[in-house]
Formats: structure tokens, C-alpha cells, sequence
């Protein structure tokens, strides 16, 4: 899909997609608050139209409607466009049951229909085909000996084959991307033509849709119709964007139709599923979901997506990480949990999002929900607690290292469900926190700044020395250290769904770090994803609760930094004394997905940069696939590896040492390109004079 | 003579989009419509452009207009092979053209045939998306059934992502612009 990013980039140039994102985000706010307001008054307005409108609580109740509906005007033959609606309540299977023939339209819907599969993408629904198998299956399906080769042929033959179909239709079927309540307008947008033949041909027009696609004004769509395009394909517009008001008022054309559709009049029936989005809108953790509008740009980013395809990836009909939440919301908490551990909260897709749904939070919180419902397995529950996990182990950690690394003695790994093949951390015995309490605090003369080291479980208890030359290299730099005792950051509980867990320790880190801060401390972070938590996550883990309050959060997020980050800066506005002495080597350094997505990227390699002779090679911000435990666990550790390929070639591609910020980047880039791996300060530590 | 920065914007876009833009002085239009469809007889008309009717009518190209009674449409449908419309507004931002139900049945002319002729008066082409979807705003009582923006030909990048232009809807779509007299 590198054609789709390089188009991408370009519909996106000198636009302002911060400001229009946030304004597609309050319109869409706004308008769920007053959805049932909207809702009321689009019924009235469809109605006084001459339009029929079914709201349906369930998707049983849609699918019965559309269905009834078909077996009482004597309809044969349904058209139907693209629509993930109709998807979602099975509307075909309701139709056919009834003896209603349906024909998919879409290009990659029709596709997917004579294979007997279901979509695998929001947009491109038949993505997972290639060409040879989409030209088998003409052949077979249509009974062809020499069928066409070129993609635009087999297109010209699937118009062919479905106009007729067209003229032929009782009733047509479309989704709406928008409807518009005080006028009662659907708008659909789309690029194939078939919505316009569906909607102007049979004298039946079925729009079926969510109610959350509802909007107040006409003007309230223009906006949208800004990203939605760019956002989905790459367009400025898609070639069509239709606005269908009311009933159109020429008579039905009788197009030869050999059946009995017994319609004087033509027809226009919207019907609005609710289908657990009412539920959802009144679930402040759930409610960002119902935004969506479907554009599937988090797709074409998402690597465990992109890796692995949305029948792997997705709860029918939904696909990827939004399509975990679209399944919990409309009551699929099965395939919602079957899913769920897929998305790896890499973040990539929160900056493509034309909404800006917050989607690794969003399965965070299904997470921390399907354990309450089901339980937590013992695996989770150990990794949950890294900072136990360390507490026990350090001090035997002659005993236990070699029991850990010990290939024989991984049986427990098997029964835990971790795969043997992972090399587990190993455990020192003195921690960070022995060391600076042995060595005590450093006396630095006239310090430029105080700061106080936040220190991680992984860093204490597994990379102690990483720690060492964080404090080291602070101090040489003029900062007076001190290290901050306070919790776990949280994340690993997060990650397994203890959001209670991590809300307690959330909680007490505002509190404890804020007292820091108060006192005039920096809060410093070596770990990427504890930063992340700091910074970015404890508002939405506690703006539920009321355990911390929002300026308390506000003061640690605009206090706390990375190691890498703080000392670029302290560069920038000229403070460091750091002197460093020539290191004549290179360095290939992997971007952290959150350091990404905080949008500090760019400081390892700049940091390292202040090096004299260091030759420093970025690449590509890829996600490293090990994302804390997750390529720890027996079921997700091939797709972990897997994920990681692309970057292990990039990183390959350069000599000399490898640099990574992250912990569980660390030991897996290591184990994916067998070359070892340090943090950007040990090597600033080595560098000081 | 110069030509309006807006229009000039408005037929490269169009030609990004795949579309094709023709600049007529108004004595020169029914040459050039009755030339994009001699070869795709019979042509839909909508009541708007119903007038071009006689005279294609001289160049023996047969006329059906949509909102004619459904005996004679309806064989029209299955054959003809151009469609003519009017339209509303256009954007030059985006070579998008705004194209209304005009007086009824006007969508069919414009997602039907094979090639889609619109015609447009330079004074109706905007400089931004945002302004024609203003006009849509104002006149939405108006455009009544359906109104359509339209970029370029249908499309479709649905078999290994390779982009392919025509699919159900037009497999050309050509913009006349009709230059303002005096310009
Ligand atoms: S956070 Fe990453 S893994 Fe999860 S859905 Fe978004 S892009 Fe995919
Ligand atoms: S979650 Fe956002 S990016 Fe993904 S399909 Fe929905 S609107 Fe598009």
C-alpha cells in the first residue's frame, strides 16, 4: 500500500488537518449529545417527505423489516451498494431466507460475494484478493473460457454483467455516510456509480444505517467531506457524492421487470439501527467509537492489520483495532475479545484518525472489561505485575537467572502459555535504586536544574545500568538527580486490562510526582512507555474516576520528559555542560512507537548527534512488534516476530550499534537481528569526558 | 485571451480527476456538444438542457428527455449512450461539478450512459469545495430528490488496488464551459 501513503501525503498537503480534524471531532460530539433530539426530528422531516422510517433496536429487528418489507411489495431482485450496516445485521442472509435474490454492487463486495467470503477491509473490501484468483473466479462463476486479464477488462465485465441486474431491481439497498436531520438527507459518498443506479433505478430506495450518522445541518457535512475521501483513498473527493432528498417525483420506470412489484409509487425507507449505540453513547468510555466514519485509514497503518488481514484481524463485519470496538458496541463482546490482544497500542493509527478516536485506549478498556467478564489468566496476571515481578526476583537472582535462561527449564513458560523460544529477562541483583542508595546522591555545584528519575521496574530491576548512565550523564549535563519512589507507571496492568490496578498507582504518581514537581523537580523518564502512560495516558485512565483532579494531571504531563528529549533540550536552551569526547562509530537508531506518537521522534538521534564523529542513521519509525509482553505470549509470538521483519531489514541495512529506547524493543530487535542493543545515554555515558 | 484564474484552475483539476474540459464561447457550444456525442446516439436530456433537443435534432442525433413518460424512456435507458446536464455550481479547488435533479429525473442522464456531458457557465464555477457546498446549503430545497457532486469519471481501485476509471457510472465525463460573453 506505499501508493496509498505517497497519495495520502500528497492530498493532504497544505491542508490543516490538526484544525479540520478537531472540528470534524466537535461536530460529531455535538451532535451524539443530541442524538436523540436529531433522531426525532429526522423521522418527522423523512415522514413529511413521504418517506418511511424504521428505527430498529436490533439487528434482528432492521434485517425483519427490510425483509418484510421486500416479501409485501412482491420484490425478486435487490441492488445493493456498499454498506457495513447491513453487514452488521446480516441483512442478505434476512433476505434470502425470504427468497429475495440480493446482487452486490461495489466492484470488491461483488467480488467477495461470488467467492462466498466476507470483507476484509472498510474500504477496499476485497483487498486480500489478488488479481489471478479475481479472474478464476469470473471465469467460474460466469462461466467464461477465456476470461479477460487486465484489471480495467474484468471491471467493463462486471459492469455489463450487473446493469442489467440494475434495470432489472425491485429495490435497492445503500448504507449513508451521513444523514442530515433537519432535512432528512442521506449522503453517500462513493466512486464506483453503482450507489446512483442503486438508489435511481428500482422504485424501492432501502437506506439503512446507524444512528450515530446523524447530523443537524446540511453545512455540517462539508467538513467531512474534506477528510473522509483523503482520509480513505487518497482523494481530494470521490467521484460521487450523492444527497438524496425525499422521494424522487417521476413515476417508477417499469424496466421490463418480469416480477410482481406491485409499486404505483416510488419508495423511500430509511432504516436507523441502533443495535447497542444507544447504550454506547451513554458509556463515556465507549461513546468516542460511535464517531467513526468508517474511512479506514487506522487500517492502512496498523501493522498487525496490515501483517495478518481483517479476516484474522476483525470481528464480522468490522475490521482491525476500531473493529474491536464496533463489535463490543453492538454486542459482539465475543469477537471483541477474540481480537482484542491483536492491537498492540502502538498509536500509529490515533494520528491518521479524521476523528481522532483514541483507538489503543479504546482496547484498553475492552480488555480491562473482557477480564472482568471471563477472568484473567495466570499469565496476565504475572504480567500485570512487572513491578512484584522484580521485587521477587532481584534478590535471587543468582538462583533464578540461570533457571529463566535455561532452555530445559522452561516448562513453566509452556504452562503459562509463554513461548519457549523467548529469552526472559534476566534479573540483577543490585537494582538502581541499591546502587544510588550505596553511592548516595551526588553533590553537583551550582546545579542548572533539579530532577528526579522516575524509575521503572525494567530499569531497576532487569537494566540497572541503563538507569546508571541516565543519572551519570543528567548530572554531568548540571542537573542535580534524585530518584522519585513512587509506583508502578502502570502500563503493564494496563496492558492486561488491570485498569483498576493502574488507576490506583496512576493515581498515586499524580499525587507523589506532583509533590516533586511542586518542590521544583523535573520528573525524567528512561522508558518511552512509562512516559507515555505519564503523559498521555493517566487522563484518560482517571478522567472517569474521581481520584485525581484534572490540573493535578495537567502539572505532571507538562513536567514530566524523556531522558532523550530533556537533554536535547537542555542543549537547545544552552544549560548542558555536558562535554563529549569524539566517538568515531555508527549508529542506527529504531524510533519508539511512543516516542512517535509524543512526538519527540526525532531526540535519540538528535541527542546522539551532539556526539563529535558519531554518523547517526535513522530509520523508519517502525513498530518493533514486541510491545511489552505481547511477543512473550504463546499465541501472539510468530505475529510478534513477524511484525518486526521490516524494521530488522531496515536496521540491517546499516552497520554499527544499534540503539533503542525501549525496553521490549531492546530484547527483541535483539533476538531479530542477533545484534546487540544499547539505549542512547549508555552510549552518551561512554562519551563523557 | 486570458483566461480567469479560477476557470484555469478548475479545468486542471478536472483533468487530475480524469475528466475533460472544453472552453466555448457561446455560439460555439452546440458544435462542440454535438460533437462529443454523434457517436453515442441516443443522448438523455434532462428538462434543463431539453432545449438542445430541435436542434440535435438537425444534426440527426436523437433526443430523449428523462422526464418524459416512462413508455418512451424507458427503451431510451437501455440504449442511449451520451447523457447531457446542466449544473449548479463548480469548484475549482476540486473539479467537482454540482449537478441537480433538474426538473426531474436529471440523475439518471448524469450515472446511465457511457459518457457524461455537463454544461457550465463560467460564472457558476466557485473557487472552493467549501462555497459550492455553501450553494448546496442555500438551495437544498430546490435540489429536491437528488443532488450529486461529481469529480471526474467513476472509478474503482478494487482489484489489487490498481486504479481503474470507469466502472457503473460514466466512463468519460466532459465539462463544457461556457466563457462568460465580452471575456
Ligand atoms: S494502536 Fe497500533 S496496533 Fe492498535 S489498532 Fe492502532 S495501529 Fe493497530
Ligand atoms: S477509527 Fe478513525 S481512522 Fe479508523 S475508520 Fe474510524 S474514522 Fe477512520
Amino acid at each position: 500500500m506505499a501508493t496509498l501513503g505517497a497519495r495520502r501525503a500528497l492530498a493532504f498537503e497544505g491542508l490543516d488537518f490538526q484544525a479540520l480534524r478537531s472540528r470534524l471531532r466537535a461536530i460529531k460530539e455535538t451532535a451524539l449529545e443530541r442524538n436523540d433530539e436529531l433522531l426525532d426530528r429526522l423521522v418527522e422531516v423523512v415522514e413529511q417527505g413521504g418517506g418511511h422510517v424504521k428505527v430498529a433496536a436490533t439487528a434482528e429487528e432492521a434485517s425483519d423489516y427490510v425483509a418484510r418489507l421486500a416479501v409485501e411489495r412482491g420484490v425478486r431482485l435487490v441492488v445493493k451498494s456498499k454498506s457495513m450496516v447491513s453487514e452488521e445485521v446480516h441483512l442478505n442472509a434476512a433476505l434470502e431466507a425470504v427468497g429475495v435474490e440480493v446482487i452486490e454492487t461495489d466492484l470488491g463486495e461483488r467480488i467477495i460475494q461470488l467467492a462466498g467470503e466476507r470483507p476484509s477491509h472498510l474500504i477496499v473490501p476485497a483487498v486480500h484478493k489478488t488479481k489471478v484468483e479475481v479472474i478464476d473466479l469470473f471465469a467460474e462463476t460466469m462461466g467464461l473460457d477465456d476470461p479477460p486479464t487486465e484489471a480495467e477488462d474484468l471491471t467493463r465485465l462486471v459492469r455489463d454483467d450487473l446493469r442489467e441486474r440494475f434495470l432489472q431491481a425491485d429495490m435497492g439497498v445503500t448504507g449513508a455516510n451521513f444523514v442530515v436531520a433537519e432535512t432528512g438527507t442521506v449522503v453517500v459518498v462513493e466512486n464506483e456509480g453503482n450507489v446512483r443506479l442503486t438508489t435511481q433505478l428500482p422504485p424501492i430506495h432501502v437506506a439503512v444505517t446507524g444512528r450515530e450518522k446523524i447530523l443537524e445541518r446540511p453545512e455540517d457535512v462539508a467538513p467531512f467531506l474534506e477528510l473522509l475521501p483523503r482520509s480513505a483513498t487518497g482523494q481530494l473527493l470521490t467521484s460521487y457524492v450523492s444527497f438524496i432528498t425525499g422521494t424522487p417525483s417521476t413515476p417508477p420506470l417499469d424496466l421490463g421487470r418480469e416480477t410482481g412489484a406491485t409499486v404505483r409509487e416510488r419508495e423511500f425507507h430509511l432504516v436507523i439501527v441502533d443495535n447497542g449505540r444507544g447504550a454506547a453513547a451513554s458509556d463515556p468510555e465507549l461513546r468516542e467509537t460511535l464517531y467513526c466514519i468508517r474511512c479506514g485509514a487506522c487500517l492502512n497503518v496498523c501493522a498487525p492489520y496490515t501483517r495478518v488481514g481483517g479476516h484474522v484481524y476483525g470481528a464480522d463485519p468490522y475490521p482491525g483495532g476500531i473493529g474491536c470496538a464496533w463489535a463490543q458496541v453492538t454486542g459482539d463482546v465475543e469477537g471483541a475479545a477474540h481480537i482484542n490482544g491483536l492491537c498492540t497500542t502502538c498509536s500509529r493509527c490515533t494520528e491518521v484518525c479524521p476523528v481522532m478516536i483514541d483507538i489503543p485506549w479504546l482496547n484498553t478498556v475492552i480488555r480491562a472489561r473482557t477480564k472482568d467478564a471471563t477472568g484473567m489468566r495466570w499469565r496476565d496476571r504475572v504480567f500485570a505485575r512487572a513491578d512484584l515481578l522484580g521485587d521477587v526476583l532481584s534478590p535471587i537472582s543468582a538462583l533464578a537467572n540461570p533457571l529463566i535462561a535455561c532452555r530445559a527449564l522452561r516448562a513453566p513458560s509452556r504452562l503459562l502459555d509463554i513461548d519457549p523460544e523467548r529469552r526472559l529477562p534476566r534479573y540483577e541483583r543490585e537494582t538502581l535504586e541499591a546502587w544510588f542508595h550505596r553511592r548516595g546522591r551526588a553533590r553537583v555545584p551550582r546545579p542548572e536544574r533539579r530532577v528526579a528519575l522516575f524509575v521503572d521496574c525494567f530499569v531497576n530491576h532487569n537494566l540497572p545500568e541503563v538507569g546508571r548512565a541516565a543519572v551519570t550523564t543528567l548530572e554531568r549535563a548540571g542537573a542535580e538527580v534524585v530518584l522519585a519512589h513512587t509506583s508502578c507507571c502502570g502500563r503493564p496492568a494496563m496492558s492486561q486490562g488491570s485498569l483498576d490496578v493502574a488507576r490506583g498507582w496512576a493515581a498515586n504518581n499524580v499525587e507523589e510526582l506532583g509533590r516533586l514537581v511542586a518542590e521544583g523537580y523535573d520528573i525524567i523518564c528512561v522508558e518511552p512507555s512509562c512516559l507515555s502512560a505519564l503523559r498521555d495516558d493517566y487522563r484518560r485512565l482517571l478522567e472517569t474516576t474521581s481520584l485525581a483532579c484534572d490540573e493535578r494531571i495537567a502539572f505532571l504531563e507538562a513536567n514530566v520528559y524523556d531522558v532523550t528529549e530533556y537533554l536535547v533540550l537542555a542543549a537547545r536552551e544552552g544549560w548542558s555542560r555536558l562535554h563529549l569526547e569524539p566517538l568515531v562509530e555508527e549508529f542506527v537508531v529504531h524510533g519508539h512507537c511512543h516516542q512517535k506518537a509524543l512526538g519527540i521522534g526525532a531526540a535519540p538521534a538528535e541527542l546522539l548527534r551532539l556526539i563529535p564523529g558519531a554518523v547517526v542513521h535513522e530509520v523508519e519509525a517502525l513498530c518493533c512488534g514486541m510491545v511489552g509482553s505481547f511477543g512473550y505470549k504463546a499465541e501472539y509470538s510468530e505475529l510478534s516476530q513477524a511484525l518486526g521483519a521490516r524494521l530488522f531489514e531496515r536496521l540491517n541495512d546499516h552497520e554499527g550499534q544499534v540503539v533503542a529506547c525501549g525496553i521490549s524493543c531492546r530484547s527483541q530487535i535483539e533476538m531479530g537481528t542477533e545484534r546487540t542493543v544499547v539505549h542512547p545515554v549508555e552510549v552518551l555515558a561512554r562519551a563523557l569526558f | 485571451m486570458p483566461l480567469s484564474e479560477r476557470t484555469s484552475m478548475f479545468a486542471e483539476r478536472l483533468r487530475a480527476v480524469g475528466g475533460v474540459p472544453y472552453l466555448v464561447r457561446p455560439p460555439d457550444l452546440l458544435d462542440t456538444v454535438a460533437g462529443l456525442i454523434d457517436a453515442h446516439r441516443p443522448v438523455l436530456l434532462t428538462p434543463e438542457t431539453a432545449w438542445l433537443a430541435s436542434e440535435l435534432d438537425e444534426w440527426g442525433i436523437e433526443a430523449v428527455i428523462t422526464s418524459a413518460a416512462p413508455a418512451e424512456l424507458e427503451p431510451a435507458l437501455r440504449r442511449c449512450g451520451a447523457g447531457v446536464t446542466g449544473c449548479v455550481a463548480a469548484a475549482a479547488s476540486t473539479g467537482t461539478v454540482l449537478v441537480g435533479p433538474e426538473g426531474g429525473g436529471g440523475g439518471l442522464a448524469s450515472s446511465l450512459p457511457e459518457r457524461h456531458v455537463v454544461l457550465v457557465r463560467e460564472s457558476d464555477i466557485h473557487a472552493t469545495l467549501g462555497e459550492v457546498l455553501s450553494v448546496l446549503a442555500e438551495r437544498f430545497g430546490e435540489l429536491d430528490g437528488e443532488a450529486v457532486l461529481i469529480t471526474g469519471p467513476s472509478r474503482t481501485a478494487d482489484i489489487e488496488m490498481m486504479s481503474v476509471v470507469g466502472v457503473h457510472g460514466p466512463l468519460s465525463l466532459d465539462v463544457v464551459i461556457i466563457l462568460a460573453e465580452g471575456a
